[in-house]
C-alpha cells in the first residue's frame, strides 16, 4: 500500500469564548484517517458536527487541542501540519497546500484576474504566463473577461465562489482543501466546478472536501467520513456509507 | 509502516531560513512624575524573516509603538537584544551600538514610517529634497542620481512630479504620507518600520495608501513590521501577528488564525469589535 499523503490522528479542538464568560464548544473530539495520494475524501455531516473545523485545524487556522496531522511534503518530509513552526505553515500555503474557505476572502480593490494569478505569482511564476492561465481558468469557470477585469467584492455570491475555486484551481496544489466551494452555485456552474476539479484529481491533486451536493460527492469522492458531533462515526469508500438523509435535503435549500 | 504518526515537529527547508531581526525581551520602563514604575513594554520577543510583513496589533498604550520607537533609537530600551542580520552581520546587539553605528541604522539598514508624516518628513524641505535628504544620509553623492531616485519613488507612490519641488506643508494628509513612504523606501532599507500609517486619514485615503504598500511589498519583497490598533490594516498586510495588551505580548500566530480562532481574551475581544 502507497504511504499516506496525510495521516490524521485525534484530532481535537475546543473553543473557550471568553467574552461569553468562558462558554466551551468542542467541534472536535478525536477525528483520524489517512489520505492517500491523490485521493478525494468527502466529508459530510449536519451542521455543527465540526466539519469546518476539521479543515480548518489543516489549514492552521485554527489552533488544534489535540492530535497530529502528519503531512508528507513533496520533498517528502513529514511535517506535523498542527504543530509545525508558522513559517513552515506560510510557506507550505503558498506552495502545496491550499484551502478555499465558502466565502471569498479576496483582498479589496484587485481585479479578479490579479486575485487568481497572484497564486501563480506567489509560487514564482510568470506574471504574463500568469494571468494568462488565470484568465482561461476564470473562462472556464464561466467568468468572462469583462468581470475578470473587475472587483471581486462587486461580484455576485455564485461568482465569488467561483473566483474562489479558480484561485485553488489555477496550478492544482497538492493537497486541496475545501469549504463548501459550491454552495451558492446553479446546477450549470456546478457542472463547471465539477469539470475542473476533476481536471485538478487527474493531475494528483488530494482534496478533502466538504460537500452538501451528494450529487457532487458521488462524482468526485473515493472515500467519505460521516462526521457527527465531532467524531467520525462512518468511513469508507462512498458506495460502502451510508449517507444521512440530512445531506440532500442541505442541498435542496440552495438549489 | 515508517513513523508517520509520530508527533515530532520536523520542519523541512524552514528550519535554514535565517531571521532578519531578532528581538529578545525588548523591555522598556518610564518614570512617572510621582516616580512610579510605568511599563511601556516587557518581556517582549519576536522574530521578522526576509520579505515577511509582521503585524502588531494592540489598543492605544499597549506598547505597540514603544517597539517600533527602540527598534529604530528614538527610545532606548530598559533591557533587552535585537540582532538585524544585515547590521555587522548580526552579531551586535542594537541597543549596545555606538553613535555612529546607529546613525548608520537609521540611515541605510532601516527607516520608520510614523503616524505623523511631521516626525518623518521635514515639512518646511520640499518633496524631492526629503527623499534626498535620506539618500544624502545613506552616502549617496551624485546629484543627478539622487534627483532621479527621488523622482522614481514619488512616482511609485503616486506623488504628482510636478509637485516634487513643492513643500509638504502644502500637502494633503495622504499625500504626505506617501511622500514619507517614499522617503522610508528610497535607500532600500533591509527593514521598513510602519507605525498607524493610515491613522488619521479618510476612508478612501486610507486604502490608497494600504494599497500602495501592498503593492511595493509584493514588487519589492520588502521586510516590515506594521503595528495598528486597526484589524483591517493588518489583515491586509501582515503575514504573522502579534497582539500587545498592557505592554505584553498576549498572543502570537499566523494572521488568519489570530483573526479567526483568538485564544486570549483580549484578542476574542479585539476581533468581536470589529464591525465589517
Amino acid at each position: 500500500m502507497t504511504e499516506p499523503l496525510l495521516s490524521v490522528r485525534d484530532i481535537r479542538k475546543q473553543i473557550t469564548l471568553h467574552i461569553l464568560d468562558g462558554k466551551q464548544v468542542s467541534p472536535l473530539r478525536g477525528v483520524s484517517f489517512d489520505l492517500a495520494p491523490g485521493e478525494f475524501l468527502g466529508i459530510v455531516g449536519p451542521s455543527g458536527a465540526g466539519k469546518s473545523s476539521l479543515i480548518k485545524c489543516l489549514n492552521r487556522t485554527y489552533l488544534a487541542d489535540g492530535g497530529t496531522a502528519n503531512y508528507r511534503s513533496a520533498s517528502g518530509e513529514i511535517v506535523d501540519l498542527l504543530h509545525a513552526p508558522e513559517r513552515t505553515m506560510i510557506r507550505l500555503r503558498r506552495t502545496e497546500i491550499h484551502y478555499v474557505s465558502q466565502f471569498l476572502k479576496a483582498p479589496p480593490r484587485i481585479p479578479a484576474l490579479d486575485v487568481v494569478a497572484s497564486v501563480i505569482v506567489n509560487r514564482g511564476g510568470d506574471p504574463t504566463e500568469a494571468r494568462a492561465r488565470a484568465a482561461e481558468t476564470l473562462s472556464a469557470l464561466g467568468i468572462g473577461p469583462e468581470l475578470q477585469s473587475s472587483y471581486p467584492s462587486l461580484f455576485s455570491g455564485g461568482e465569488q465562489q467561483r473566483v474562489n475555486v479558480a484561485r485553488a484551481l489555477v496550478d492544482p496544489p497538492r493537497l486541496l482543501l475545501l469549504d463548501e466551494p459550491t454552495s451558492a452555485l446553479d446546477a450549470e456552474n456546478r457542472a463547471k466546478v465539477l469539470e475542473i476539479v476533476r481536471r485538478a484529481q487527474a493531475n494528483g491533486t488530494a482534496m478533502i472536501g466538504i460537500f452538501h451536493d451528494i450529487e457532487m460527492l458521488q462524482q468526485l469522492a473515493d472515500n467519505v467520513i460521516v462526521l457527527e458531533d465531532g467524531l467520525v462515526t462512518q468511513h469508507g469508500p462512498i458506495g460502502s456509507v451510508q449517507i444521512p438523509g440530512y445531506i440532500e435535503a442541505g442541498a435542496a435549500e440552495f438549489v | 509502516m515508517e513513523a508517520l504518526t509520530e508527533s515530532g515537529i520536523r520542519p523541512p527547508d524552514t528550519a535554514a531560513e535565517q531571521p532578519l531581526l531578532r528581538v529578545k525581551g525588548l523591555t522598556k520602563h518610564y518614570q512617572s512624575a510621582s516616580g512610579g514604575r510605568i511599563v511601556a513594554c516587557e518581556d517582549v520577543t519576536f522574530d521578522v524573516y526576509p520579505g515577511e510583513v509582521l503585524g502588531i496589533v494592540g489598543e492605544s498604550g499597549s506598547g505597540k509603538s514603544t517597539v517600533l520607537q527602540c527598534l529604530f533609537q528614538d527610545v532606548m530600551p530598559t533591557s533587552g537584544e535585537a540582532y538585524l542580520s544585515s547590521f555587522l552581520g548580526g552579531t551586535r546587539n542594537l541597543w549596545e551600538a555606538d553613535r555612529r553605528e546607529r546613525r548608520h541604522l537609521r540611515t541605510h539598514d532601516m527607516s520608520m514610517v510614523y503616524q505623523n508624516p511631521r516626525q518623518g518628513l521635514n515639512l518646511m524641505v520640499t518633496a524631492g529634497g526629503n527623499i534626498a535628504e535620506r539618500l544624502l544620509a545613506a552616502e549617496w553623492r551624485k546629484v543627478a542620481d539622487i534627483r532621479a531616485k527621488a523622482s522614481d519613488y514619488l512616482s511609485r507612490t503616486e506623488v504628482p512630479l510636478d509637485r516634487m519641488d513643492d513643500f509638504p506643508a502644502f500637502f494633503s494628509g495622504g499625500m504626505q504620507q506617501r511622500v514619507q513612504i517614499a522617503k522610508a523606501l528610497a535607500n532600500n532599507p533591509a527593514l521598513v518600520l510602519l507605525d498607524e500609517l493610515t491613522t488619521g486619514l479618510d476612508v478612501s485615503v486610507q486604502a490608497g495608501v494600504l494599497d500602495l504598500v501592498r503593492d511595493i511589498q509584493h514588487r519589492l519583497g520588502m521586510t516590515a513590521i506594521v503595528v495598528s490598533h486597526d484589524l483591517g490594516v493588518i489583515r491586509l498586510l501582515a503575514d504573522r501577528t502579534l497582539v500587545m495588551k498592557d505592554g505584553h505580548v498576549v498572543e502570537a500566530g499566523l494572521t488568519d488564525q489570530i483573526l479567526e480562532d483568538p485564544q486570549h481574551p483580549y484578542t476574542q475581544l479585539l476581533v468581536n469589535c470589529v464591525t465589517h
